[in-house]
């Protein structure tokens, strides 16, 4: 709608049909304004032969009509929401997956930076927790973004009367992962049990374990003599303690299996047991004193080199790691049994 | 409380009312009719229908193929005029009888029960 010179200012119905067709693309652009204009007059002339006052007819018409731009959606059969239905379980489930492994990922690699570059431990901590922070929000607004724009593709087609059939769109709805029975949690008692298999891969690793604190004396031969990876001067006290550990590891688990599922006090013992084995490790090996010296200089391993240092803490850190989720099991299998046992009883 | 029923009940009456503007349009409009003249007819006949609601249902139905239209510009001022297609006619017919197999279930049902 130009206005040229002379022509009269824009009025009410001007402004209202600029203001609902501006965002309409051009090619509808002309086609939903003539209608509306259409519809505005008829609804004018209605009242008017209803006896309302000429000055205020239209104001009371395009008062009726309502918000334009929620008329102009009406017509081109916009969604009026960012994210709909179709594709609201898929968003959500990717968003919780990707924060679930990403943010971890992050924070470890800020921790194990942080530890290796001896940065002081404010910052440290401040960086594994600024950063994960600032990725977990690229994550969910990017995230977010890409579900967005289909949205809009998808909506933008079936307001023509047209919805989108693109095999990639219905890939997407299904989470690129069908929803099937399979994915149904196992909920009960079953949930509790320590499985048999389970069982057998604790008992198996608790005596390898056993036997390489024992075996690693004999296993490294460097020029012709074996070499004991762990300082001798440790069998005095730590290395039968990690016996004991792994054996009371192994009572428990057979006894834990035998009663059929973790409880709270075997769980926490268990716990106890691996912090027993796995704090006086750490302990000598972040004071660089559990690694036999005959051994580092047999094998020429420079204990202040650098490299060394690096593979230490990240060799450290793992153990950690693993020793943590070994806690982690048997809790939570606990939990769960207090969880399912307060329904039943 | 009262006021809440309302709303619930209003927005079932809604609901059963829906899917009748349809096959009540595709029929009327056998003769062109605009947009305006088709509100007020349904209205006679008893259909409630809003503006908010007919007239882009009424655009849907032409991209749906259901509807042709055309712009009138004898009169004073230009009128769409839309008419059923014959897409909207077989349209017609099937929702026709659906419709009276529906009418019919809901009366075993109700003398049934």
């Amino acid at each position: 709608m130009t206005t040229g010179p002379g022509a009269e200012a824009p009025t009410l119905t001007d402004r209202y049909i600029h203001a609902a067709t501006r965002s309409i693309r051009t090619a509808e652009r002309a086609a939903v304004a003539a209608e509306l204009r259409e519809r505005i007059a008829d609804a004018t002339d209605a009242r008017l032969a209803a006896g309302v006052s000429p000055d205020t007819v239209e104001a009371s018409v395009l008062t009726e009509l309502g918000d334009p731009e929620r008329v102009a959606a009406d017509y081109t059969g916009q969604a009026l929401h960012l994210i709909g239905p179709r594709f609201y379980l898929t968003w959500r489930r990717l968003v919780k997956i990707l924060l679930a492994t990403v943010v971890p990922c992050v924070v470890f690699a800020m921790l194990l930076a942080g530890v290796i570059d001896r940065d002081p431990i404010g910052a440290v901590v401040w960086s594994a927790i600024a950063i994960p922070a600032t990725v977990a929000i690229h994550l969910v607004f990017w995230t977010t973004f890409a579900f967005a724009m289909i949205e809009r593709l998808e909506s933008h087609a079936a307001g023509r009367g047209k919805p989108l059939r693109l095999k990639q769109l219905a890939d997407i709805e299904t989470a690129a992962q069908p929803w099937t029975i399979d994915q149904l949690v196992t909920v009960g008692p079953a949930r509790t049990r320590l499985a048999r298999s389970s069982f057998i891969a604790l008992v198996a690793y608790e005596l390898i374990f056993a036997a390489l604190v024992v075996l690693q004396q004999f296993l490294v031969v460097l020029g012709g003599t074996p070499v004991p990876l762990v300082d001798p001067v440790h069998w005095s006290f730590l290395l039968p303690w990690l016996l004991c550990v792994a054996a009371v590891r192994l009572a428990l688990t057979i006894v834990v299996y035998l009663r059929g599922r973790w409880q709270g006090w075997s769980a926490s013992l268990y716990g106890i047991a691996t912090l027993a084995f796995i704090v006086p490790v750490i302990w000598h090996w972040t004071a660089g004193t559990l690694v036999n010296p005959a051994f580092n200089a047999a094998a020429g391993i420079d204990a202040d080199d650098e490299a060394v240092r690096v593979i230490g803490v990240v060799l450290g850190i793992g153990a950690l790691i693993i020793a943590g989720s070994e806690m982690f099991g048997p809790i939570r299998a606990a939990w769960r049994g207090r969880a399912a046992s307060v329904g039943t009883r | 409380m009262w006021h809440m029923s309302d709303d619930t009940s209003e927005g079932h009456l809604q609901e059963l009312r829906r899917g009748t503007i349809v096959l009540a349009c595709l029929i009327r409009l056998r003769q062109p009719g605009y947009g305006y003249s088709l509100l007020e007819a349904l209205d006679d006949y008893g259909f409630k229908v809003d503006a908010n609601t007919l007239y882009p249902l009424l655009r849907r139905l032409e991209q749906q193929g259901y509807l042709t239209s055309e712009w009138n510009t004898e009169e004073s001022r230009p009128r769409k005029f839309y008419r059923t297609s014959t897409a909207g006619e077989r349209l017609a017919a099937t929702l026709l009888t659906d419709w009276d197999a529906l009418s019919a279930s809901l009366r075993r049902i109700q003398d049934e029960s």
